[in-house]
């Protein structure tokens, strides 16, 4: 591989193996690990996406029509669980994989052959994970969160607790990556004040994965020794404390939630810039807002926790500091909005999904600030309106940002144009379904429906009935992205140009449509002017 | 008597506030009813509940709705604007500015006083919510897979004896919700035409009205969450704990609630049901149960009914 | 028969990479601690009596 070529070369040959197996299993390109990552994001979206059908269906109306209420909790756990790990976290380590290397001017990651390490380990990991439910004793049915002692009643204690080791790894891996990547590997230039508000938020949330993926795994791993060593960690019994569980669990995923939204953050500030043509505003502030929202997000976790019977100083320290975090939330919602004043914008799907982000993720926002207050929690707390608060953070919110980024760096991945027609059509059915899917949740959890019940009373029924509805389309508006993309990966005959867009900026912009196997073997010159707010005095 | 009152002033300092928004929560508080009943069809806001506590998580969420409402729209209506002003296909051309210090200090400033008032009205109701003293009545409630229990530990200063229950889904939901019955959710109604399906139970808990409850928390296998929301909380049933709450309830009636923490398979069908009665004919209830439970033959299936684990007492509490 | 890393052309990158493989150590040694802790406070906590 001596072979010096100049990076914007358009032949690969001396890039890409030509052996499939080569190219993809034992691949060290962080571009194709990239691929690798968001295309098994997106087969994991249509898995979780599958039993979230199971799910809408059976509560399609009152009575048991379809599954048995076990089988009704072990689809409630997978989709949780595959959706989380399986689509959101490894399709925001994918796009970053992709971009990172490209905005820093790095030839690729610090550590190529753990990065393939880190990807493999994921097929293994779910199926292990999704085998459970084939198995005599079912899959897990006890809910993402695993409370003991439910979720020990289980027979597939084992399997899931070695699946999210694995995941755990993984993420752990990716995240040391992306952390030495790029603390070491920006080209001469690449001030960290001047790297995209992408990279920023991707070098937070890596440091949150590194804190907080331990301490699941350890909490997992007390779950197995409970189970079959003989241990009371969790076990009343036996002197030990089914609360205690869900305090590690919650420092864990209370930050795990905001590893889920700070890369979306990050690609909204990269995405609203480029279609209103003007920089973002308060590029400082946003990355202190990511960073005090990381900061924050380790001492609010009991939020999660108000009904357990906390005593009084509790209930009121988690409350004020979980209310804290809507102070920095808010910043970067005005600062999006103040982009877009005095910008000259277009819409295309982009800038639609993103700017559908704003909105519905603040509506996500105010609820989760409605949810923060302690005796509104008392009737909030496991009902759907919880259910409808992080569907708006998480479906609305982090999916529909990469979605956004899907759109908008597929020209740069593939050389050519996605279908802006079909683009849109995906758009519009997407946010109009989506509503109707989820805003009528918080009436049912307002009006008294717990969540993780199969069945329901019949005061329930018109709202269940119109959410299912919403929940169907969503999911089949979800085949168009499908087809936008195998359209433009082999279809598509409008070839990109290398900026793509009129308005963006930044290092990925100045390499060739495709992005060729290999960029910045040499180090680019960085030109400020080129950079999204190199020359923006803030 | 003193019940730990819930300081319903702490509101009135938030009157101007709630009026500002109050046609929002008119409209969505006009939209649960006043009736007592809940659910009901079609309910879009929480219910004010019946008890002394209830109102204060009704109006802390209508106001707190209210003053997302408001930012939403003041947000959201600036977003619109510039999307329709600051278009190119309008000929607007990009600005340069990147940064405006006094907007920001104002856009962190007012959140932050919103938050404090909003914080300050939390934390108010909060207190009284914690003040357990004072109580009248004690009832130990105990959380099972898939049913409740119920035992009588003292009223008015009094210890009573052997008066305790299982309380499970009653048996017409129960054929109704099997998988294919064939039978018809909307068949499943109480005697005043209210449908019952799955929030109807064999033996519901029969207490006083005007009288303040203790309620002791906790289970014998999993972890459960007992809630009724007309009473205004929800407190975690856990294995080896006692938890603690009270209520104090204001008008006569059936309240039904749900098993609010996933128990298993059968976690959506363990509802509760609080009878409320007038407090002379909850004594009169009360000196029956007490009758039944006193001559040697244990009386009806109630307590015949109690699983193995309903025997073991819960692990000594350290928890308030 | 792993495909080789991209071969660095340039003195300055080679230096960064090997800065950065440190970094990945020290960023690496962290998770395990947090892991260890987590559970050792757990056990900890065991002996001294339940925290509330
Ligand atoms: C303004 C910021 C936010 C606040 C104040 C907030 C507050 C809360 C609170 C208090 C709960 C617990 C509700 C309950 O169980 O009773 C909750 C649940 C949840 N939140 Fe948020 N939240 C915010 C943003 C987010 C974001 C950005 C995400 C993810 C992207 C998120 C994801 C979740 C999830 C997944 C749950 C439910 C976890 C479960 O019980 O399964 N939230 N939030
Ligand atoms: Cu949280
Ligand atoms: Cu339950």
């Amino acid at each position: 591989m001596a072979h010096a070529a100049t990076h914007d070369h358009h032949d690969d040959h001396h890039g890409a193996p030509k052996n499939f197996f080569t190219r993809w299993c034992m691949s060290t390109n962080h571009k194709d690990i990239g691929t690798l990552y968001l295309v098994f994001s997106l087969t994991m979206l249509f898995i979780g996406g599958s039993f979230a059908m199971v799910i809408r269906a059976e509560l399609f109306k009152p009575g048991m029509q379809l599954v048995q209420p076990y089988f009704f909790n072990e689809m409630t756990t997978m989709h949780a669980l595959v959706m989380i790990f399986g689509a959101i976290m490894p399709a925001f380590v994918g796009l970053g994989n992709w971009m990172i290397p490209l905005m820093i001017g790095a030839p690729d990651m610090a550590l190529p052959r753990m990065n393939n390490l880190s990807f493999w380990i994921l097929p293994f990991a779910f199926t292990l994970l999704l085998s459970t439910l084939f198995l005599p004793g079912g899959g897990p049915a006890g809910g993402w969160t695993m409370y003991p002692p439910l979720s020990l009643q289980g027979d597939s204690v084992a399997y899931v607790v070695f699946a999210v080791h694995l995941m755990g790894i993984s993420s752990i891996m990716g995240a040391i990556n992306i952390i030495a990547t790029i603390l070491n590997m920006r080209a001469p230039g690449m001030d960290l004040l001047k790297m995209p508000v992408f990279v920023w938020s991707w070098l937070i949330t890596a440091f949150l994965l590194i804190a907080v993926m331990p301490v699941l795994a350890g909490a997992v791993t007390m779950l197995l020794t409970d189970k079959y060593f003989g241990t009371s960690f969790f076990n009343a019994a036996g002197g030990g404390d089914p609360v205690l569980f869900q305090h590690i669990f919650w420092f864990f995923g209370h930050p795990e939630v905001y590893i889920m939204i700070l890369p979306a953050f990050g690609i909204i500030s990269e995405i609203i810039p480029t279609f209103a043509r003007k920089p973002i505003f308060g590029y400082k502030a946003m990355v202190f807002a990511i960073a005090s929202i990381a900061f924050l997000s380790f001492i609010v976790w009991a939020h999660h926790m108000f009904a357990v019977g906390l005593p009084l100083g509790a209930e009121i320290f988690f409350m004020y500091a979980t209310m804290l975090i809507a102070v920095p939330t808010g910043i970067k919602v005005f600062n999006w909005v103040s982009t877009m004043w005095g910008g000259s914008m277009t819409f295309e799907t982009p800038m639609l999904f993103a700017i559908a982000f704003v909105i519905l993720f603040t509506i996500g926002g105010f609820s989760g600030l409605m949810l923060a207050l302690v005796p509104a929690d008392f009737q909030y707390h496991d009902t759907y309106f919880v259910v409808a608060h992080f569907h708006y953070v998480l479906v609305t919110g982090a999916l529909f940002a990469i979605i956004a980024a899907s759109y908008y760096w597929l020209p740069k991945w593939t050389g050519r144009m996605y279908s802006e027609t079909w683009g849109k059509i995906h758009f519009w059915n997407s946010v109009i379904w989506v509503n109707v899917l989820f805003f009528p949740q918080h009436f049912l959890g307002l009006a008294g429906m717990p969540r993780r019940i199969p069945d329901y009373n019949v005061a329930f029924a018109n709202f269940n009935m119109i959410s299912s509805i919403g929940g169907f389309l969503f999911g089949a508006s979800q085949l168009i992205f499908l087809g936008v993309i195998v359209h433009a990966v082999w279809f598509s005959k409008k070839k990109a140009t290398d900026r793509v867009w009129e308005g963006a900026k930044g290092l990925e912009w100045t390499v060739p449509s495709p992005a060729p196997f290999h960029t910045f073997d040499v180090p680019p010159v960085i030109h400020d002017e080129d950079l999204a707010h190199g020359h923006v005095d803030h | 008597m003193t019940c730990g009152g819930i300081r319903p002033d702490g509101f009135k300092r938030a009157v101007p506030l709630k009026r500002a928004v109050a046609w929002t929560t008119a409209i969505l508080a006009s939209a649960s009813g006043a009736a007592w009943a809940n659910p009901e069809p079609g309910q879009l806001n929480m219910t004010r509940g019946v008890t002394e506590w209830s109102p204060t998580p009704y109006m802390l969420n209508n106001v707190v709705l209210g003053v997302c409402t408001v930012i939403g729209i003041l947000v959201f209506g600036a977003m619109f604007i510039a999307m329709f002003r600051f278009r190119k296909s309008r000929g607007a051309v990009a600005e340069k500015w990147a940064h405006n210090t006094k907007v920001e200090i104002v856009w962190t400033t007012v959140p932050v006083l919103i938050l404090i008032v909003l914080a300050y009205m939390g934390t108010g109701g909060l207190r009284s919510f914690a003040d357990t003293t004072g109580s009248q009545m004690t009832v130990k409630v105990t959380g099972y897979q898939w049913k409740w229990r119920y035992d009588y530990v003292d009223y008015k200063g009094k210890a009573i004896d052997k008066v305790g229950f299982m309380s499970k889904l009653d048996s017409r939901s129960d054929e109704t919700r099997q998988l294919n019955s064939g039978l018809d959710p909307n068949a499943v109604k109480a005697s005043d035409g209210y449908n019952t399906y799955l929030i109807d139970v064999d033996h519901p808990l029969v207490v006083p009205v005007d009288t303040k409850i203790r309620f002791v928390i906790t289970a014998g296998d999993v972890i459960h969450s007992w809630w009724v929301p007309q009473l205004g909380w929800k407190m975690d049933a856990i294995p080896g704990i006692v938890n603690s709450a009270w209520t104090n309830i204001r008008e006569p009636g059936t309240y039904r609630g749900q098993c609010a923490e996933l128990c298993g398979q059968d976690h959506g069908f363990m509802p509760i049901v609080v009878k409320a009665l007038p407090k002379a004919e909850f004594e009169k209830w009360l000196a029956d149960q007490q009758a039944k439970a006193a001559p040697p033959a244990p009386a009806a299936a109630s307590t015949a009914q109690a699983p193995k684990t309903a025997q073991i007492a819960p692990a000594p509490s350290h928890q308030g | 028969m792993m495909s080789q890393p991209q071969v660095m052309k340039d003195p300055g990158q080679a230096q960064r990479l090997r800065k950065a493989r440190r970094t990945a150590l020290i960023v690496a040694a962290f998770a395990v601690a947090f892991f260890l802790f987590s559970i050792l406070q757990m056990v900890w906590l065991q002996h001294a009596g339940p925290a509330h």
